[in-house]
């Protein structure tokens, strides 16, 4: 091969390879505002340019963007925009008429067309799946792309794309496509003789309501009213402003259509930039002072207003970007404290989904190497059935996560209708004292008697560590588990118990005489006739020998001056319904009040009821209860 | 007794923790995965993804992966049609929606040419690019769902394929 093929050889090479390099499509940046996880990466392509009218491509993005960031609200939020642009030659210029006659076929990358839909200026892609790889290509995208096409015939459309020839009219037109495609803004013109009879639009900026009630929150701005002719509609659609530039081109957006292109925007961009700490979540030990602080670009023209929240209460006077928090007043366990940024552009004055307010979050949790953490690992009884008066075995497992030993504490058992358990409604089932409680788990077992009125239905068995907070613990939302028993109807028996919060065991009570107090002794007599009569009395000289009523029924109290006095007094302000009939469920529910100072001496006594039926008399007695009056 | 039987199951003869205010209701068949989750590794980058398909299919057609994190869910986009990565264990590692309000998604356009209305574009064909975290080789699958209903699924190990791999 001569000196001269070889060179002949070599540019052939370079050919093919410069053609497989024009096919290739070039991504370049062209705007950049920051991160992309922050900002609203923009993707515009190009079709209908060939390989030598890439110039002619970049000239038309630069002149679109120079137009977009001088309207509203682009000019306002330039700087949350990246723009990228993927290039990828076609082999022909310009795109397909199919309207015109003859039809003009361009061969394009995206196969551009006009008469979309049959709309003649409707210009559209068609290889869409292309356009969306390549647009993929870029650093990053929102999901909608903008394409510009080498045309000089009018026109554009919108869809997942947003498309206008590059003609004179070309920012105008790919402004008001952008408004459909970024904005999801509806077309303000109308079509003569056609009403619309259909229900409310979606869009921001049409409206079937004559007053155009969606957007009365800008009422008398900006000549916001309703303007009948929208949507396609000459009759029954208003559109806000009589005009706007989703009606014509060459004037200015609304306020309506600018409010919802900017929370569209909003929607997208993360105007919080950088934070300190960096990570989400950390772990303070009590008494440190953390500082807190993050970044954003919201402009300072819109009056950016900052807040900081600890565990969901706003501090006050923290309005700056970095706080300090200062754990040594903190509980132990988990918090949160949350940082936001409110842009309040005068721009946007409803904004339901906050899109104007970015948020972050840190979980901080609090410890103590002093500490202790209870919790429960396991809880289970050997009873699913229990009848009233009954003693499951209920087993337990207690850990304590240290770093610290815990004690003294109690666990506290309670039975509840509902998987919550109040300590002042709940039945009481008493409680296990743990003086010390070395880091590690144990195995523990309580067997409570359930109380005597127990209902047949399903009950929730609570266990409660350390109710009081006598142990300081890294978390203290974790000291509770729960499980459920079904109650069963019980034996006939009559039985006196107390029905008090917090008394266990339910067959003794006591009152301070100092203070005074109340307490309810509770006759249960599931199986008694109806109507029967009660008597609660009283007494403090014992239970034995008791008190014979009738044969085979005797009272298990002496009598004495309590008794006397409780008689004489009964359902009075110190015996209430001590005397009474039981209700339908064989409850007879009584109370019995000390005032403060009362002059009664310190004693030790007991209740015990007894049972008269309207026939036969004398039907039964109760066990005795003690009453201690310290 | 057969009731007795179903009470129970019903209860689920286990103690559950407490938390307070108190919201436990009895475990799930398949165990929470929180503390799997916390353990997962943050998702590397993000791939944006190239859905083809129609009302009641998608798939992905092109995928590119990107090293920026994923920029997340725009606020206060709600949609019926979601696109779930799961883990080899059916786990979600995310659920990202799908906005889809700009195809025509009646089921009478289903299969028809595509419609202009002024200079809008309405078509039935979906074509459209999604965002989803990357979650590497934790990803076993991404699935397209409409509600309940699975709309399609695509391998990870596919996704990485048209990704170049590697990812």
């Amino acid at each position: 091969m001569s000196r001269h093929n070889r060179f002949a050889g070599s540019l052939g090479a370079l050919a093919v390879l410069a053609a497989a390099h024009a096919q290739q499509p070039i991504v370049q940046t062209v705007y950049s505002s920051g991160t992309t996880q922050s900002r609203y990466d923009m993707v515009i392509l190009a079709d209908g340019y060939q390989a030598a009218e890439q110039t002619t491509f970049q000239n038309n993005v630069q002149a679109f963007l120079t137009a977009l960031f001088q309207k509203q609200p682009y000019a306002t939020f330039a700087s949350y925009y990246n723009v990228h642009t993927v290039f990828r030659a076609s082999v022909d210029s310009g795109a397909s008429h199919p309207d015109a006659n003859p039809p003009i076929v361009r061969n394009t990358a995206y196969g551009a067309a006009y008469n979309t839909g049959g709309t003649a200026r409707c210009l559209y892609i068609n290889n869409t799946s292309q356009a969306l790889a390549d647009a993929a290509l870029a650093p990053a995208n929102e999901g909608r792309v903008l394409v510009f096409v080498n045309d000089s015939r009018y026109g554009g459309c919108a869809g997942q794309f947003a498309v206008s020839y590059n003609g004179s009219s070309m920012t105008e037109v790919q402004i008001h496509e952008i408004g459909h495609s970024l904005g999801s803004l509806a077309d303000e013109y109308d079509y003569p003789n056609q009403t619309y009879t259909g229900g409310e639009p979606g869009q921001a900026n049409i409206s079937a309501s004559p007053t155009g009630q969606k957007w009365s929150h800008w009422w008398g701005t900006d000549g916001i009213s309703a303007f009948q002719g929208a949507g396609y509609y000459l009759y029954g659609l208003y559109r806000p402003k009589n005009n706007c530039l989703m009606r014509s081109l060459g004037v200015p957006m609304c306020a309506v259509c600018q409010e919802q292109s900017t929370r569209t925007l909003n929607s997208i961009t993360n105007v919080i930039t950088s934070t300190l700490p960096t990570a989400n979540s950390l772990s303070l030990n009590v008494g440190t002072v953390q500082p807190f602080a993050f970044t954003h670009f919201v402009p300072a023209g819109n009056s950016p207003l900052i807040q900081w929240q600890l565990d969901g209460n706003v501090i006050p006077g923290a309005t700056s970007p970095s706080w300090l928090l200062d754990t040594t007043n903190l509980t132990l366990g988990t918090h949160t404290v949350e940082a936001s940024v409110l842009d309040r552009t005068p721009i946007v004055r409803q904004d339901p989904s906050q899109t104007m307010r970015e948020r972050r979050t840190w979980t901080v949790v609090v410890t103590d190497p002093n500490a202790a953490n209870l919790r429960f690992s396991a809880l289970s009884s050997n009873l699913v059935w229990v009848q009233p008066g009954q003693s499951p075995v209920l087993s337990y497992t207690l850990a304590n996560d240290g770093p610290a030993a815990a004690g003294p504490f109690d666990v506290e058992f309670f039975l509840s209708t509902t998987t919550s358990y109040d300590p002042n409604r709940s039945m009481y089932l008493g409680k296990q004292a743990f003086a010390s409680f070395a880091v590690g788990s144990q195995a523990q077992q309580y067997s409570p008697q359930v109380p005597w009125r127990l209902e047949g239905r399903v009950y929730y068995v609570f266990a409660v560590a350390d109710r009081q907070n006598s142990v300081r613990e890294t978390n203290e939302n974790d000291n509770s588990r729960y499980g459920a028993f079904v109650g069963q109807a019980g034996p006939c028996v009559t039985k006196l118990e107390y029905a008090d919060p917090l008394v266990y065991p339910l067959s003794a009570a006591a009152l301070p005489v100092s203070t005074g107090g109340a307490v309810q002794p509770t006759v249960v007599a599931r199986c008694a006739a109806p109507g029967t009569l009660y008597l609660i009395a009283w007494g403090c000289s014992g239970t034995v020998p008791g008190t014979p009523l009738a044969p085979g029924i005797t009272v298990p109290l002496n009598q004495d001056l309590c008794t006397q006095l409780g008689l004489a007094a009964v359902n009075g302000a110190w015996f209430q319904n001590f005397l009474g009939t039981l209700d339908a469920q064989g409850l007879g529910r009584a109370t019995f009040q000390v005032p403060a100072n009362s002059g009664l001496l310190a004693s030790t006594g007991h209740f015990a009821a007894l049972l008269v039926d309207p026939v036969q008399g004398f039907s039964g007695v109760t066990n005795p209860v003690v009453i201690d009056l310290q | 007794m057969l009731w007795a039987g179903v009470a129970l199951a019903g209860l689920g003869w286990i103690f559950v923790p407490h938390a307070t205010p108190a919201s436990d209701a009895l475990p799930p068949a398949n165990p929470p995965t929180a503390a799997a989750a916390a353990q997962r590794p943050e998702p590397n980058g993000h791939y944006a993804l190239v859905v083809e398909g129609d009302r009641d299919h998608l798939t992905i057609t092109h995928a590119h992966w990107k090293p920026d994190p994923w920029a997340g869910v725009p606020k206060g986009l709600t949609s019926d049609y979601r696109l779930a990565v799961l883990d080899a264990a059916g786990d979600e590692l995310a659920s990202v929606p799908l906005d889809l309000s700009k195809f025509d998604l009646r089921p009478e356009a289903k299969g028809s040419a595509v419609r202009s209305e002024g200079c809008t574009v309405l078509d039935a064909r979906v074509a459209m690019l999604a965002n989803v975290p990357c979650h590497g080789d934790l990803a076993a699958v991404h699935v397209f769902y409409r509600g309940g209903e699975e709309l399609g699924r695509v391998l990870a190990t596919t996704v990485r394929d048209l990704a170049g791999g590697g990812k």
